[in-house]
């Protein structure tokens, strides 16, 4: 009896297994090309360009990248495009950069492109979106023999210059969130090629549709993950203080640098008279990494802070009305708005930045402390 | 090969862990893969709130099952209606509860074959799928309650992991997304509560399974226990959607969690969406599995030829053939949840308290005492 029912079960696993090939899924690495970055761009007649960047593996090949160009009215229909130019076929589930030409970010409707990246489950969300500074195309073709593949390299350069907080990141995934949330406007990396050298000058800042508006450089991306709290890893400030003795020369050594160890953010919304009212208190635990003027820390630190803390709150005013003029708003205040002041947040959901960002007031007060200020006195 | 299905409750008994696990995972299934989206869509940020009164509904609707089945504690639902009801009524309860949950086991190993064929599969034929499934199926079924309980036990052990996993999620956590609380007053919540009863539903297996617990004192304990655990899991990953997802657009996502999962990457291992989704299928595979074992017992009930295996054996053919004829897609499927989230509405909740106030009333009569 147990004879024969291992018999049938032997002869059934058989014979379904044969309906195995009916998983039409089935692809085989050497059949894929992973496209690691793709380009949007237009051309000088706006017509929409698109770029794929794939590694090739073969040992005959010189290049170790292969780059194509097509035009074509959607992402997903140029698929099929290059599918008919690039080695094999085309997988998207390894895509680390997507690079975004500034002329495409200026043009209304863009972020529509994107949408087969969020559609198709096949599409990886954590593909990294940079804006390029200029044409995408030198980018794309762009191969320095001291670097290694250049989407990876790309990739890692944003990561770390994330990491030690000089630029912003947006994945697809982040960029989702910031562009449909009301209270907050998108920004990603910026990028640029400049002297056959790739470098990151900033951040561009876009505002709810996702049209470009402005850029911050690293010093001021530095203040905006401060007032975000979001620090990652390393944040080093330099800072010119103008209230110190200064003898002429060509360096400038009124410079002080330093960690900021941690943020303590503090922040209480208002609304009044149409107007909300932000009071923003940080206290930085500092450390000095460098001073290149004498001063007697031991006995006057409260000095040295109160000046460090002058020019941080004159820096910071700076960025938040530079940000007001561009109306965007990175910095996540409307979260705290729509957490605290939810009946006023409510009237002005719909053009938070527009309407209630660039006329608020933003108060900051920063308190550093000086926790450590190095080896020599 | 013999109809184990039908054996008598003495020699497939299951304990109360079992008991626990067999209710706590007929009720967590794909609900979890939409729920979140699901209650923002109506109760905005304030959603989860809306879980704890279908929590409430769904433990008062539980309890009152247990209570109905005390009084006749060596039988099901079925044997109960027969004796105080007469055998009319109880034929007509049999196919009614038979049609039931062949529906639910139809209904959510369909939509488990869209979600693997729209995630991992896209190219594949549903039905080629769902035969991948129906084997193991067909083999768990045949063991009775006594399988379906360890298979239980196993799965639970396989997917502890997973909220572990999703823990790493909450370092992108804005928790200001919930505040303030109750922002739109009481009304979006009130609103949320179907939504919230309905991914309750699977606690009326206890109808089939009552008699088969050992110790029948701790059963209402056991049901307590199961709702709680389905309750701690629907809030998690619920407040876990809310504060990494924006409010304003977390209601266009459709498979929310998994999205989610997108997003988690280790060097060694990306798209951890795909591995979620797989070990997930085992979660999802005991919902339906249970719901086929007591749509074969109705059946057998209702026609008693042949074995119950057999019975079983049509079962899964059928629908195979369904699914191959019919095909449903998304849109389809979502419109037949809906309807038959109507049919588990008076099957789980309107009908327990309707039979608890019918007996209730009986128990006065003399005849009905004993």
């Amino acid at each position: 009896m147990r004879k024969k029912q291992f018999c049938c079960m032997t002869v059934a696993v058989c014979l379904l297994s044969l309906l195995l090939s009916g998983c039409k899924d089935r692809l085989d690495l050497e059949n894929i090309t992973l496209v690691l970055m793709v380009g949007i761009d237009l051309d000088e007649d706006n017509n929409l360009v698109l770029y794929s960047s794939s590694p090739v593996f073969s040992k005959e090949a010189k290049s170790k990248n292969e780059t194509s160009k097509v035009t074509a009215t959607t992402i997903r229909e140029a698929r099929g495009e290059l599918e008919a130019r690039v080695s094999a076929l085309i997988s998207i589930g390894k895509l680390q950069n997507v690079l975004i030409g500034k002329r495409v970010l200026r043009h209304k409707g863009w972020v529509q492109l994107l949408d087969v990246l969020y559609r198709d489950s096949k599409a990886k969300t954590n593909a990294r979106l940079i804006a390029v500074d200029g044409p995408v195309e030198p980018v794309m073709y762009f191969a320095p023999d001291d670097k290694r593949r250049l989407s990876l390299h790309i990739a890692k350069l944003v990561d770390t210059a994330h990491e030690r907080n000089l630029v912003e990141k947006s994945t697809l995934f982040e960029f989702h969130r910031l562009l449909f949330d009301k209270s907050i406007t998108p920004y990603m990396t910026e990028l640029r090629l400049s002297n056959s050298e790739i470098v990151l000058p900033g951040t561009a800042l876009l505002d709810n549709e996702g049209i470009y508006r402005t850029s911050i450089n690293l010093e001021e991306n530095e203040l905006l993950q401060i007032i975000q709290d979001e620090k990652l890893a390393d944040l080093s400030l330099t800072l010119v203080l103008p209230d110190v003795k200064h003898e002429k020369s060509v360096f400038e050594t009124r410079a002080i640098s330093f960690y900021v160890t941690d943020v303590k953010r503090k922040v209480s919304v208002g609304y009044a008279g149409g107007k909300f009212i932000f009071d923003i208190d940080l206290d930085l635990p500092i450390h000095l990494t460098e001073r290149l003027f004498a001063y007697n820390v031991d006995k006057n630190a409260t000095r040295l802070e109160a000046m460090i803390d002058k020019q941080l709150e004159q820096q910071m005013g700076k960025l938040i009305a530079k940000l007001q003029k561009a109306k965007v708003d990175p910095t996540g205040l409307g979260l705290f708005a729509r957490a605290y002041q939810y009946a006023a947040y409510k009237k002005v959901s719909d053009g938070w930045e527009k309407d209630a960002f660039a006329k608020a007031d933003v108060r900051i007060r920063v308190d550093t402390e000086i926790k450590d200020y190095g080896e020599m006195r | 090969m013999t109809g184990s299905v039908l054996k008598p409750a003495k020699e497939n008994q299951v304990t109360l862990l079992q008991y626990i696990l067999i209710i706590h995972s007929m009720q967590l299934g794909i609900g979890v893969i939409s729920l979140p989206r699901d209650l923002a869509d109506t109760g905005g940020t304030d959603g989860w709130i809306a879980l704890f009164i279908g929590y409430a509904g769904s433990l008062v609707a539980s309890l009152l099952i247990v209570q109905i089945m005390k009084k006749h504690p060596e039988g099901t639902i079925i044997d109960l209606i027969s004796r105080f009801f007469g055998r009319w009524s109880g034929y007509l309860m049999t196919a009614v509860f038979g049609v039931y949950f062949s529906l639910y086991a139809y209904l959510l190993l369909d939509r488990m074959i869209l979600l693997i064929h729209s995630w991992i599969m896209q190219q594949s034929r549903p039905f080629v799928l769902m035969l991948l499934f129906v084997i193991p199926a067909y083999m768990i079924v045949k063991g009775g309650w006594r399988a379906l309980g360890r298979y239980a036990e196993i799965i639970l052990l396989c997917s502890l992991w997973m909220p572990f996993m999703l823990l790493t999620l909450f370092d992108q956590a804005h928790w200001l997304h919930l505040l303030p609380v109750l922002k739109e007053g009481w009304m979006p919540v009130f609103s949320t509560v179907p939504a919230t009863v309905l991914s309750f539903l699977g606690f009326e297996a206890a109808f089939f399974l009552y008699p088969h617990l050992g110790n029948k004192k701790k059963a209402s304990l056991g049901i307590f226990v199961a709702n709680t655990l389905t309750l701690i899991v629907y809030l998690y990953v619920t407040i876990l959607c809310f504060v990494v997802f924006s409010p304003d657009e977390i209601t266009y996502y459709n498979d929310i969690m998994l999205t989610l999962a997108k997003i988690i990457e280790y060097r060694f291992v990306e798209r951890f969406d795909i591995v979620m989704l797989t070990f997930y299928l085992l979660v999802i595979s005991k919902t339906w599995i249970p719901a086929l074992h007591m749509t074969v017992y109705c059946s057998h009930r209702l026609v008693p030829i042949g074995k119950a295996a057999t019975h079983l054996l049509l079962l899964l053919i059928g629908m195979l053939a369904v699914t191959y004829i019919w095909n449903p897609g998304w849109l389809t499927s979502d419109k037949w949840i809906a309807l038959f989230s109507k049919f588990g509405l008076l099957m789980a909740f309107i009908f327990p308290v309707a039979l608890w106030c019918l007996l209730s009333v009986m128990s006065w009569f003399p005849r009905w005492q004993k």
